[in-house]
């Protein structure tokens, strides 16, 4: 595995792209050409040949330090409000879900003159919860 | 007497279980009688199983049993008396509202909706509306009507002493969505499911729900879920936790549903998080992380676009031991996608790490290397994007494990692509190859593991180096150990000097014109198989190359070949050195004088004297100017034409006695190789 991150001495982030590798090799021949800085041009060039060798981009590619907190935020800002909202709705349909499910659990344990009383019917009010206690 | 017909038969017996069911108060075998009775004979018995009836449908009710009272309901229908008689109006509408729930609970909406029609116009209007919309619905109503209905008492009651909670359990139940029906659900679903559940549980749910919901929408849903996941990638990436299992499901999600460009994105990520994660391990891989990567790999490599990147980190990710048949799973798969070509040299080193000596690679190794092999540079493309490991092993396992047609055609591409280095590694390889082909007629010898280990006990012991049983073993494992033990053995096994056989022959004549210049065990196999004169020297052309007209490089080869005991090797680069010497005096001196340095036999040193003697004796006649290398060489080759005259001794037919060189003559080489006598003294 490659040692150093040939994808940041070109200062580009990881890509498959052969032309932005080479427009980022370019761009930075011009500042720092071999006769005024060598020691940076000998940076640059192993950058690019290690990128440019068959094989090798891909391997460059698989194994760059990925940006996991840049890529995590923009996650979050996709995706939290779609899940919030979703979140509220479900907890919305769960409610009512849950009133229809409590209704048939308690009324169906209940005797007729106890879910009278409970529901409240003025004529059959007060007459006993003969059924579940 | 005559026998009763049968329905007077049914008919007593209906009235004896009758009977018999009163007397014991059970219901159902008193009811079931009633219920066979003639419809006008019912009446007398309605009386007393009617009560009988009731309370039952009561305690059933009240136990919650309410298959029983569906089937209760189904006796009132036959008989609705059972409901009425002798009750009064509270009883049978208790009755029936008991019957009504058992018939709604379980699912028979027309059988509920009966009893609730006797019942409606007795309910208070909230109550008789819900359950109204409750059964018209079929137990699915819209739920506005139940809100506002005041909440109904638990269940059962909470208990803190057996830690039940039921407010709890009601949550918990209540945190698990619903997987979708339509497609319109589908978004909403799997972001509250996202919502609810902790990464591990919403895969698995996802997962389940894909292979549950209705064909149209897994492709949504687990497209969805899998942008989704990507989030648990990036949090685990964040907090510095191997993301392993996050990543998977990606790759899983990503797999299923035939690596779809919209989810390239995400793949990529898992591709990467394996290999961050590839990456910080020095040492192979273990079977667990094995299985992530192949598995993550696998997918990536579905996708034209990522297929490169994934191809490239199957190539450069190694492996333990202990999980070679998880790569070699994963490899066979790789391999057989376009652009997978480069993975076979490294499914071959794989392979090797633990084959038995002799083995055959599987078929799929071999099928692979014949297809590779038919694209001509193909090959070489692909040696060239694997890690110099990887090249190494194949390089050391090919030609002993690969048929004799495919591993040669494997030495012949190779070596186009080969450097210098390569080409030694390559060179082994022919060596392997050519003595199958000698030994067994193309089959891989197979070297009985003692012999091995003892030879690389030995080449150890000589290199000082003790290794201990599991090291010795970690050597034999490795291809490039069993090629270096089978290379001991060759040595150590006597060379007869025959000449190649037919079938050896054709693979040397095939590669003899590229590796002669290389070694010069190889100028002597030619030179053994040469048919004449003409091959000899075109083959000493050969290996000598551009070093033939240096004198000191041809005597460096001579003593090579010396050493090597390639005494035709040695003869024949004598024979061009003197050739190409011929009438050049001072030519001649150095080299002699060079000869004398390296320490060449007098059978190497004598004709390159009697060369020089001729030419200087010529030269001395012409008066010739000398440089300051004749002297010394003339004085050397004296000294060689007196050793080789017979002695006196031996002319007067007594043995030669033997003394150490005289006073002058020891000065007198002294003088010549001051360093090199020293050096013979101490």
């Amino acid at each position: 595995m490659a040692d150093k991150d040939p994808f940041e001495a070109l200062e580009i982030t990881a890509t498959l792209d052969v032309a932005q590798v080479k427009r980022a090799y370019f761009a930075l021949l011009q500042r720092h050409p071999p006769h005024i800085d060598p020691e940076g041009f000998r940076r640059i060039r192993a950058a690019y040949e290690a990128l440019m060798a068959p094989g090798a981009r891909g391997l460059a590619y698989a194994t760059a330090p990925i940006g996991a907190a840049e890529e995590l935020a923009r996650w979050h800002g996709r995706w939290d409000a779609p899940m919030q909202q979703a979140l509220s709705h479900f907890n919305e349909a769960s409610a009512r879900a849950t009133a229809i499910e409590s209704f048939v659990a308690g009324a169906s344990r209940m005797t007729l003159s106890g879910a009278a009383a409970m529901f409240g019917a003025p004529g059959l009010a007060g007459q006993g919860d003969g059924g579940d206690g | 007497m005559a026998r009763p017909n049968r329905e007077e038969r049914q008919r007593q017996q209906a009235l004896q279980d009758l009977s018999t069911g009163l007397a014991r108060g059970d219901a159902e075998r008193a009811v079931s009688a009633l219920l066979r009775l003639p419809a006008p004979e019912r009446a007398s018995g309605l009386a007393d199983v009617a009560p009988l009836f009731r309370a039952t449908v009561a305690r059933e009710f009240r136990a919650g049993n309410w298959s029983r009272l569906v089937s209760c309901a189904a006796r009132a229908e036959r008989e609705p008396r059972l409901l009425v008689e002798d009750a009064a109006a509270e009883d049978e509408r208790e009755a029936r509202w008991a019957l009504m729930w058992g018939a709604a609970r379980s699912r028979e909406w027309a059988r509920a909706r009966l009893h609730f029609s006797a019942l409606a116009a007795h309910l208070p209007a909230r109550l008789a509306a819900a359950i109204q919309a409750y059964l018209a619905a079929d137990g699915a109503p819209e739920p506005e009507l139940f809100l506002a209905l005041r909440p109904p008492p638990q269940e059962s009651p909470a208990d803190p002493r057996l830690g039940y909670d039921p407010g709890q359990r009601a949550a918990s139940r209540g945190a698990s969505a619903r997987a979708p029906m339509g497609p319109e659900e589908v978004e909403p679903a799997v972001l509250a499911s996202r919502a609810l559940l902790g990464p591990a549980e919403f895969v698995v749910a996802m997962e389940r729900w894909a292979d549950g919901v209705p064909p149209g929408l897994a492709p949504a849903l687990l497209t969805l879920a899998a942008r989704l996941v990507a989030g648990d990638v990036c949090a685990r990436l964040v907090a510095g936790a191997p993301a392993w299992e996050p990543a998977r499901a990606v790759a899983r999600f990503f797999r299923r549903l035939g690596a779809p460009a919209e989810l390239a994105a995400e793949a990529t990520l898992a591709l990467r998080a394996a290999g961050a994660a590839a990456r910080e391990r020095s040492e192979g891989l273990g079977r667990e992380e094995a299985l992530s990567v192949a598995e993550i790999v696998g997918a990536a490599a579905l996708h034209p676009g990522l297929r490169g990147a994934a191809v490239a980190l199957a190539a450069h990710t190694p492996f333990a031991i202990g999980a070679r048949s998880i790569a070699l799973d994963m490899l066979k798969e790789l391999c057989q996608l376009p652009d997978g070509s480069p993975l076979l040299l490294k499914a071959l080193g794989v392979w090797a790490t633990r084959a038995e000596p002799g083995a055959c690679p599987p078929p799929w190794i071999e099928r692979g290397f014949t297809q590779l092999l038919d694209r001509q540079g193909e090959l070489a493309r692909c040696l060239r994007e694997v890690p110099l490991r990887t090249q190494q092993a194949a390089v050391a396992t090919a030609p002993a494990s690969l048929p004799v047609a495919d591993a040669e055609r494997f030495l012949d591409q190779a070596w186009r692509w080969a450097d210098d280095g390569a080409k030694q590694a390559l060179l082994d390889g022919f060596d392997e190859l050519l003595s199958r082909v000698r030994a067994t007629q193309g089959r891989p010898p197979a070297l009985p593991p003692a012999l091995l280990q003892g030879l690389l006990l030995e080449m150890a012991a000589e290199m000082g180096m003790e290794p201990n049983e599991g090291e010795l073993r970690e050597m034999l494992d490795s291809p490039m150990g069993r090629q270096l033990a089978r290379r001991m053995m060759a040595g150590a096994m006597p060379d007869t000097g025959e000449r190649l056989p037919e079938v050896a022959r054709r693979l040397w004549d095939r590669f003899a014109e590229r590796i002669v210049p290389y070694r010069i065990s190889y100028l002597e196999t030619a030179l053994e198989n040469s048919k004449g004169k003409v091959e000899r020297d075109r083959a000493a052309e050969r290996y000598l190359g551009d070093r033939s007209g240096d004198a000191l490089t041809m005597l460096e080869a001579i003593r090579s070949a010396e050493r090597e005991d390639c005494p035709r090797a040695s003869k024949a680069m004598l024979e061009r050195l003197v050739g190409r010497l011929k009438g050049d005096r001072d030519g001649l001196a150095r080299a002699l004088l060079e000869a004398g340095r390296l320490r060449l036999r007098r059978g190497i040193r004598g004709p390159l004297a009697r060369a020089f003697e001729a030419v200087d004796t010529q030269a001395r006649a012409r008066g010739e100017a000398e440089s300051r290398d004749v002297a010394p060489a003339r004085l050397e080759a004296s000294l060689l034409d007196r050793r080789r005259r017979p002695s006196r001794a031996n002319a007067r037919g007594r043995p030669a006695k033997k003394r150490d060189a005289g006073r002058k003559q020891r000065h007198e080489q002294q003088q010549l190789f001051p360093l090199e006598q020293s050096g013979t003294r101490r």
